[in-house]
């Protein structure tokens, strides 16, 4: 009884937010809770200050040696680095190259980890066990240590490589999820209807398939942009990376290793100024997420 | 436990011993504080010199320091090329404590006695077992440098063996550590070693340590904070901010002890990258480049502003040249006005506020350095945005590791890069850093040869123009000059040495931004009557313990 009840419900509810575009329907579930909105902001400003941070300063900061790690002041709202450069140009400027990486790194965890997913759970018989091969293959490899060693033979100068880098060893555990969804959705009623009414195998796919694992992927999206931070960032921080950019995992390593930051309070500004980056981004991340899940998750949406 | 091992971790002046301890005098080079060996004498001419052993030398096993392991080690020094290196020709154990050393004969190596009495000696009862029966034969037939075509094939034949030989000695690893030196190694592993008093030691009664403790590390900032938790009695140079060097003075009883160091951090070109075969564009550099600011980020503890960029240390200038000759250098001086004048000359042109180089591409730039070298990188930040800001965009890049480094460097693969130079206190020592094998002048079997940029194997990156002209207009080729210093009388070398400072200065192939301080640390905690003269401080604390320097605090 309960299941047709929720299914008229679930008709009319359609019917309601097919009416109402999408970005309007987004904004009020965004709007819903104060968590949401606060963590919609933070990764608002963000990705404004990686789009827009670097336009705010000359391409090269200007150094002063005689205000090296300065003490916090109007001047210098979070102190300065070992060369007199002010730690709040250093994080703006810097997050352009780690939002970029780790955006590109999501994004090729997603098309990679969706797209074989669904093949393999859709078609399933051979298709199925070479890509869940392939999958069982990448999980098992270590990511964090190959990224190691693959870093020794590429340079990552270029974010859109370190970004493919991160993604071409992320998406094992999404492929198997969005496989196992599949599975299940591929013997419901209305892929079968799809089946009967002969539409190709990419319209069932993709338009019947994809959006019924929809929230799954876009939490997993917002998921792989902050493990893909920590990854680059612990790769430059640990200096395994040949470094010549400026970001947050640039700052880390010089602050620990040449700065001294864990022995000396006078270079502590210069490590926890890209650490409170890193802490507020994952924070308006993880709030964020509450809202990505209402507004991709069909059953969610009458609630 | 094998020196000659590529990561060796045997400990000099503790259980790896020499003849004699060098004192870094900086007008004698043969002013030595004896080791293993009690005395010497060289004949006039300094192609021979004789070597009495301190007559109650022993091995940790209780097993006499004979002459004869001092043949042995001398074998060994010609399979890693050691030997060769300072021409000698022959050893012959004169008795059970006395030791001749001859040169090659024609040779007249000015640093013979100073490089032999620095060879490390190892004991015949380990070592021994590796040489073959015929060394000194096989020796003896790789040192043929005649036109016989036949003997000369036997001797590259001998050398190719020597050379596997050597290999072989480097990976031999014999299961315990026999020292001749105040102490032995116990315990070893990755991350400490520990090493007890050799009771055998020949002057044991001068050692009131007992024990010492080795701690391994991979960069500066665990010296660091080891020096900050006071846990170290003695710490060796360590580059380090000054908000550390305060951090590590806040422990009472931490003290800095500072000696001279003939040491030089430099930025070296690539001449055979374009367009840094250009005299102006390094010039120009050279005046953009505020070496006070450099060195204030970059070294600020244990470094000096270099103000000569002559390829000595500042205070090896003024040993070696005149009034009138340090005033004719180019001290290139931090004026941006000039760099700018320079370059318009030499047909670059300035557009949107970059540089572009008279081949019409943009002029950009990278500056390599190594990861955990603190001092290389932050002064190369500064480099680089004292670049960027002049109109070429400059980035500096991190190599992961040193080993990496010196390879990539050795390649050609870095037009610009940090380098020590300087490295002395002898001349040639000084000057092969800049026109000795980085310029491709190797010295193979007791000759000098050269091999070209283009050879990528010769080693050759600093690709430096073969003839030098003068300000007098002389010419002078530098690689031949460096190599010619080891055979000339003082005088002659006063003249030869002015001679490649002014080449260093005027066709400067790398930039000196700073001397190097040796700042050392001693924790006066546990143990006191640390030694203060130069010449013991600059040796390591094993040397300074045998000579009875360092007690326990009662």
């Amino acid at each position: 009884m309960v299941v047709a009840q929720t299914q008229l419900s679930n008709g009319q509810a359609r019917r309601r937010h097919h009416r109402e575009p999408f970005l309007r329907f987004a904004l009020k579930t965004i709007v819903k809770k104060p968590g949401r909105l606060i963590g919609f902001l933070i990764i608002v400003l963000f990705i404004l200050m990686a789009i827009f941070g670097p336009m705010l300063y000359p391409k090269n900061l200007p150094i002063d040696p005689n205000a090296i790690y300065a003490p916090i002041s109007w001047k210098y709202p979070l102190g300065t680095d070992f060369e007199g450069t002010s730690n709040l140009a250093l994080v703006i400027t810097g997050a352009r190259y780690v939002l970029f990486a780790a955006a590109m790194g999501a994004l090729f965890t997603v098309v990679f980890g969706t797209v074989l997913g669904l093949l393999s759970g859709y078609f399933a018989g051979a298709t199925d066990s070479v890509i869940m091969r392939i999958t069982d293959f990448i999980l098992t490899l270590p990511s964090f240590p190959l990224l190691v060693v693959l870093s020794t033979v590429w340079n990552f100068g270029q974010p859109v490589a370190m970004g493919f880098v991160l993604g071409i060893t992320g998406w094992g555990g999404l492929a198997r999820a969005v496989r196992s969804q599949t599975l299940t959705l591929r013997e419901r009623g209305f892929i079968e209807a799809a089946r009967g009414l002969g539409l190709s195998s990419g319209h069932i796919l993709f338009r019947q398939l994809m959006p019924n694992v929809g929230s799954y992927i876009a939490m997993n999206l917002l998921l792989a942009v902050t493990g893909s931070i920590y990854a680059e960032v612990g790769l430059f921080f640990l200096g395994v990376v040949p470094f010549h950019v400026n970001n947050w995992g640039v700052m880390l390593n010089l602050a620990v290793f040449s700065g001294g930051a864990m022995s000396s309070p006078q270079a502590l500004p210069y490590l926890l100024s890209p650490m409170l980056a890193l802490l507020i981004l994952t924070l308006g991340i993880v709030l964020f997420l509450d809202a990505v899940d209402e507004m991709f998750n069909p059953r969610l949406r009458e609630v | 436990m094998n020196p000659f091992n590529a990561t060796p971790n045997t400990f000099m002046g503790y259980d790896e011993m020499q003849l004699a301890w060098f004192t870094n005098s900086a007008n004698n080079e043969n002013d030595f504080i004896p080791g293993l060996a009690k005395s010497w004498v060289q004949n006039k001419a300094g192609t021979s010199v004789t070597v009495t052993l301190q007559p109650g030398a022993k091995w940790s096993n209780g097993q006499p320091v004979t002459a004869q392991d001092v043949v042995t080690s001398m074998a060994i020094a010609f399979t890693q090329g050691d030997a060769q290196a300072f021409f000698l020709g022959s050893v012959k154990a004169l008795s059970s404590n006395k030791v001749q050393f001859n040169q090659l004969p024609g040779q007249h190596y000015n640093l013979f006695m100073h490089a032999l009495l620095q060879s490390v000696i190892v004991p015949t009862s380990v070592y021994g077992s590796q040489l073959p029966k015929n060394i000194w034969q096989l020796i003896d037939t790789s040192q043929y440098a005649g036109s016989n075509k036949a003997k000369a094939a036997a001797a590259a034949k001998a050398e190719t063996q020597l050379t596997n030989l050597g290999k072989k000695i480097a990976a031999f690893a014999p299961p315990t550590d026999v020292s001749a030196g105040p102490f032995v190694i116990k315990n070893l592993n990755p991350g400490e070693a520990y090493l007890t008093k050799n009771p055998y030691f020949y002057a044991a009664q001068n050692v009131h340590v007992d024990n010492v403790i080795f701690r391994n590390y991979t960069g500066n900032q665990q010296i660091w904070n080891y020096l900050i938790s006071g846990q170290l009695d003695q710490a060796p140079f360590t580059s380090m901010p000054t908000n550390i060097l305060q951090q590590v003075l806040h422990v009472k009883t931490n003290k800095e002890l500072s000696t001279p160091s003939f040491v030089g951090a430099a930025l070296a070109f690539n001449q055979s990258a374009y367009p840094y075969n250009l005299l102006a564009v390094r010039q120009a550099l050279a005046h953009i480049i505020n070496r006070q600011d450099v060195q204030k980020v970059g070294e600020p503890v244990s470094g000096s502003v270099s103000e000569y960029s002559d390829g000595m240390i500042d205070a090896a200038t003024k040993t070696w040249l005149t009034k009138s000759q340090i005033n004719s250098l180019d001290k290139y001086s931090y004026n941006v006005a000039l760099a700018t004048k320079e370059l318009e000359a030499a047909g670059f042109k300035k557009q949107n506020g970059q540089w572009i180089m008279p081949n019409g591409k943009p002029w950009t730039a990278t500056i390599y350095t190594v990861n955990g070298f603190s001092d290389w990188i932050e002064a190369s930040k500064v480099i680089a945005s004292e670049m960027t800001s002049f109109g070429i965009p400059t980035q500096p890049s991190i190599v992961s590791s040193y080993s990496e480094y010196l390879q990539q460097l050795a390649a050609g693969k870095y037009p610009i890069g940090f380098w020590l130079n300087a490295l002395g206190p002898s001349a040639y020592g000084t000057f092969q850093r800049i026109f000795g094998s980085p310029d491709g002048y190797n010295v193979v079997g007791g000759k000098l040869q050269y091999s070209p940029a283009s050879d990528k194997s010769g080693g050759n990156w600093l690709d430096i123009s073969k003839e030098i002209k003068l300000l007098n207009g002389k010419v002078i080729n530098p690689g031949q000059l460096t190599y010619a210093l080891n055979n000339m009388n003082a005088a002659q070398q006063k003249t030869a040495v002015a001679e490649l400072a002014e080449a260093a200065n005027v066709d400067l192939p790398m930039i000196t931004l700073w001397n190097y301080t040796n700042v050392q640390f001693v924790n006066t905690a546990r143990f006191t009557d640390f030694p203060t003269q130069t010449g013991v401080l600059d040796n390591p604390a094993g040397v300074w313990m045998a000579l009875g320097y360092v007690k326990p605090v009662k």
